[in-house]
């Protein structure tokens, strides 16, 4: 589904010239469960913003379903992001005014989409959270607050889910649950999740780990 | 993104900021309310200006001498001597159809003498028609009829204010009082035949402090006011139409006569409408409000400026809820709308607060300040609500473009990674 083919990326600032990919190759199905893992520095979130299209290689190729879309302007981009992809953030990212449901409607807004509150609702029950659907991120703890951000990632029926270290901000405890959850989405809807991390024992829940270190591909490996 | 969602979401954003918000628009409420205050007052002017007109009578045209011209430089009008009773007479005898009644006026300053007192008066020398063309009221006896025209009688008919001056005890009907012009040089015996009512001030001669006497009786006694072929200069003729005539036309026949008359290819009298006057004053009055409004206007480009001000401010502080509308698939026009749309929403609810407040202090302000005999009115037209409200509009547009065009050029991945 997606291939990434020969794929640079090179910051350009005043002072230097940072190559933070190096030629990267990378085939990914539909339905797997990846995991990225590297130090921090390697390169991992930028590749993942190239996959999230939230991003351009420098150079490079980015195919998904054949369609070549590294050469993308900002809007095209934009639509693609919304309609292919969802995000979960370390940080959750939710906006602190709205309700559970509201962050959730959030995608829908901007693709026009009917029947938003019912959708929401869907997607919170997918997480299990329908019973704090009226609460706002302040009234939620953690645990819940990852969930309502997987949700809203759900909630446009994304091809793909990329969750930049989900866990990070969370016990372990929690951040078993949270990657229970995606595990199962990733059974139940056939999506592709893409998780971003530099622990290992998260990286095992996946079924394939790649691992990437100063820009480069080092390992790509299927889990047990 | 629908419209609604549009205003869902800037009500929200607005809403989240109470204090905040209110402060902002504030600045736009008293713009606006300045505005419309202003406006009104300006307004008010241009009403008093327009009733003063008016009461001077209706459908009136005013024939006034040209100005003189000496070395090339011309005089304020009024200062030629050209125009004549017998002009006048002459349109008079023209028969136009749609004029009603004509007077010719002369006045000056005197003295007016009684045994125990002595003012400075105006004196107005009239035809008889001059009480119906300018609606005069008496409170005593009559005003000057055509007999006394015809027969040049020494009757004199006192404004309000020299009758109670002179007379203060007694009534006037019936006495003497002396006129003494130029310096005691001229001096005549009138005889008092009526007393107007109180009139107050307004446009043109000041009754209550102007004396009445027949414009023949000048005519006849004083020679200074003769001109060389032997005809007696006035000051100006009023002439009053029926009504629902077409004015231009009869102007345009006065104009002949008087060309033909005085010998000139170029006139040197002007002919003017109450209507002209009207037009011309209430333009004046307009431009006055204009400016007055446009000064408020100032106050509103400074509350727009604080919009603009908050605009950016919010930006800065949402970067991240930028950066994850972005993420969500928001285009940049998105956050582009939602931006001006939050701006154009504040200054416009501040508009709309500022033009109930405004015209609530312009109808509670309506005659309650006076200087000497000047009260302030204030009148509101709905063109300066409807621009108040569209400068308000326009003013959120300007000051959220920026702000908004700034958010939307933010990276989503540095905005996403800003705490």
């Amino acid at each position: 589904m997606i291939k990434l083919k020969n794929v640079n990326k090179i910051y350009e600032t005043e002072a230097e010239k940072v190559h933070a990919l190096k030629s990267v190759n990378l085939d990914i199905d539909r339905g797997e469960f990846i995991s990225i893992m590297g130090q921090s520095g390697s390169g991992k979130t930028t590749l993942m913003n190239i996959l999230g299209c939230l991003d351009n290689p420098t150079s490079g190729e980015y195919n998904i379903y054949d369609n070549n879309i590294s050469k993308l302007d900002d809007d095209q981009r934009s639509i693609l992001r919304g309609r292919l992809f969802g995000f979960v953030f370390q940080s959750y990212n939710l906006l602190p005014r709205l309700t559970a449901v509201e962050q959730v409607e959030l995608p829908l807004i901007y693709q026009n989409i009917e029947n938003r509150k019912e959708k929401a609702l869907k997607a919170l029950d997918m997480v299990g959270l329908l019973e704090r659907v009226d609460f706002k991120p302040s009234q939620l703890s953690g645990g819940q607050q990852q969930r309502v951000s997987i949700a809203r990632s759900l909630v446009v029926k994304p091809k793909v889910v990329l969750a930049d270290e989900p866990t990070g901000a969370l016990d372990i405890a929690t951040g078993r649950e949270v990657m229970e959850t995606l595990k199962n989405l990733v059974k139940k809807e056939n999506i592709t999740v893409i998780i971003v991390t530099h622990e290992s024992d998260i990286a095992d829940y996946t079924d394939r780990t790649i691992s990437i270190s100063d820009g480069q591909i080092t390992k790509d490996k299927k889990n047990k | 993104m629908s419209i609604f969602d549009l205003i869902l979401m800037s009500f929200r954003a607005i809403l989240s900021n109470t204090l905040r918000s209110l402060l902002t628009t504030l600045g736009i409420i008293i713009g606006v309310s300045s505005v419309i205050i202003l406006m009104a007052i300006g307004q008010g002017a241009v009403k008093g200006v327009i009733d003063e007109l008016s009461a001077l009578g209706t459908n009136l045209i005013f024939i006034e001498p040209g100005s003189s011209e000496e070395d090339g430089q011309k005089g304020a009008a009024g200062t030629a001597i050209t125009l004549t009773r017998e002009d006048g007479e002459a349109i008079m005898d023209s028969n136009i159809s749609g004029i009603e009644r004509l007077t010719s006026m002369i006045d000056f300053t005197a003295q007016a003498i009684t045994p125990s007192n002595n003012i400075g008066v105006q004196v107005v020398g009239t035809e008889y028609t001059y009480s119906d063309i300018r609606l005069l009221e008496l409170s005593e006896g009559r005003f000057i009829d055509v007999d006394d025209v015809n027969k040049k009688s020494l009757n004199i008919v006192l404004g309000n204010n020299i009758a109670n001056q002179l007379f203060p005890d007694e009534s006037p009907v019936g006495k003497n009082v002396r006129i003494s012009i130029a310096g005691g040089r001229i001096l005549f015996n009138f005889r008092v035949i009526g007393v107007l009512s109180e009139k107050g001030a307004g446009v043109g001669v000041d009754e209550d402090n102007a004396v009445f006497i027949p414009v023949s009786t000048l005519q006849a006694r004083i020679s200074f006011i003769k001109n060389p072929t032997g005809e007696t200069n006035v000051n100006n003729i009023i002439i009053q139409t029926s009504d629902n005539v077409d004015e231009s036309i009869i102007k345009d026949e006065i104009t002949n006569i008087l060309l033909a008359r005085h010998n000139v290819s170029k006139p040197d009298f002007i002919v003017e409408s109450q209507k002209d006057l009207i037009g011309a004053a209430s333009d004046i009055a307009n431009i006055l409000s204009l400016l007055l409004g446009g000064i408020a206007g100032i106050s509103l480009a400074v509350g727009g400026i604080g919009v603009m001000n908050i605009m950016l401010v919010s930006v800065t502080e949402r970067t991240r809820e930028i950066g994850i509308r972005r993420a969500v698939g928001a285009t940049k026009g998105d956050i582009v709308k939602q931006f001006v749309w939050e701006a154009l929403t504040l200054s416009s609810l501040g508009g709309i607060i500022g033009i109930i407040i405004g015209s609530f202090i312009s109808v509670a302000l309506d005659g309650q300040i006076q200087f000497d005999d000047f009260t302030v009115r204030t009148v509101i037209q709905p063109w300066s609500i409807v621009i108040a409200f569209a400068v308000s509009f326009a003013i959120g547009l300007i000051s959220g473009v920026y702000p908004a065009y700034r958010a939307s050029k933010l990276d989503p991945i540095l905005a996403l990674r800003n705490e």
